[in-house]
């Protein structure tokens, strides 16, 4: 088997965020999507750094992209609290004026 | 064994993550994608990647799952209508998506991978070495990254309610 059925598990699991973020209209959902994608980047890394052999390299890469998916779904998900705290709604139809 | 280890998170990883693209309801979705950290966790770990494993469960199971479920509960309504988690153009999107699955499987099935059996054990001592030599730059400045993410999120949702209570 090797190194396919992984390969072939994080794809399924990208499309299916690239699913969710490009279907979904609520904002929370959008976030759950990007998180689907990160997730099936890092199990790519992982994957290759174990089959190399050679160094940890990748294994570093998908450390980071842990920390980076943490930043972004707490900035992430503070702008959505306040976008709800004024519109009522984090629905992303609703929520398209620029000013005021 | 390998194979129904591996057989047994692919179900687990991938049946979680399509309850999370396909739900109707926001609330399943959320409690889905315990399944989906879970399972890549698991694959973590029987990829011989421990301390990655670990820093998965901690950071997305523990972290930033409850964080959206946090999210899930403040903002949506959950209890008044069971279909809090509308769709829109799914399709445009079903076509793009399976072109993608189709071209990405053909593309791993077309090529012979040359692989070699790890031979870099004990990932804890290893990867702490690497970070404080190697990588040390890219370790500092993610440690701003995560202070400036800190303040950033007190300050957008503080602003907001000062103006609550103005009103």
């Amino acid at each position: 088997m090797g190194i396919t059925g992984y390969l072939v598990m994080a794809t399924i699991v990208f499309s299916l965020g690239i699913y969710t973020v490009c279907t979904r209209r609520n904002a929370v959902a959008y976030l759950m999507g990007i998180e689907l994608m990160l997730n099936a980047a890092n199990i790519n890394f992982v994957a290759f750094a174990h089959y190399n052999g050679k160094n940890l390299d990748g294994q570093i890469f998908s450390l980071f992209v842990i920390a980076l998916a943490a930043c972004e779904s707490v900035i992430a998900l503070a702008i959505v609290l306040g976008i709800y705290r004024s519109y009522r709604s984090i629905d992303t139809d609703n929520v398209a004026t620029l000013k005021n | 064994m390998e194979k129904l280890v591996f057989a047994l998170i692919f179900v687990v990883t991938v049946g979680s993550a399509v309850i999370v693209a396909f739900s109707r309801n926001l609330i399943y979705s959320a409690f889905a994608l315990i399944g989906t950290f879970l399972g890549v966790a698991a694959t973590f770990i029987i990829l011989q990647a421990d301390f990655l494993g670990l820093a998965q469960v901690m950071v997305y199971a523990g972290g930033i799952l409850v964080l959206t479920v946090f999210a899930v509960m403040l903002t949506s309504r959950i209890d008044q209508d069971q279909n809090n988690n509308p769709v829109t153009n799914y399709k445009a999107v079903v076509p793009i998506m399976l072109g993608f699955l189709l071209l990405m499987i053909s593309v791993i099935g077309s090529d012979k991978w040359v692989m070699s059996e790890s031979t870099v054990p004990a990932t804890i001592s290893s990867i702490g070495n690497l970070l404080l030599t190697r990588y040390l730059l890219p370790f500092e400045l993610i440690s701003v990254l995560l202070l400036m993410a800190m303040i950033g999120a007190a300050i957008i949702t503080r602003r907001y309610v000062r103006q609550n209570d103005r009103e």
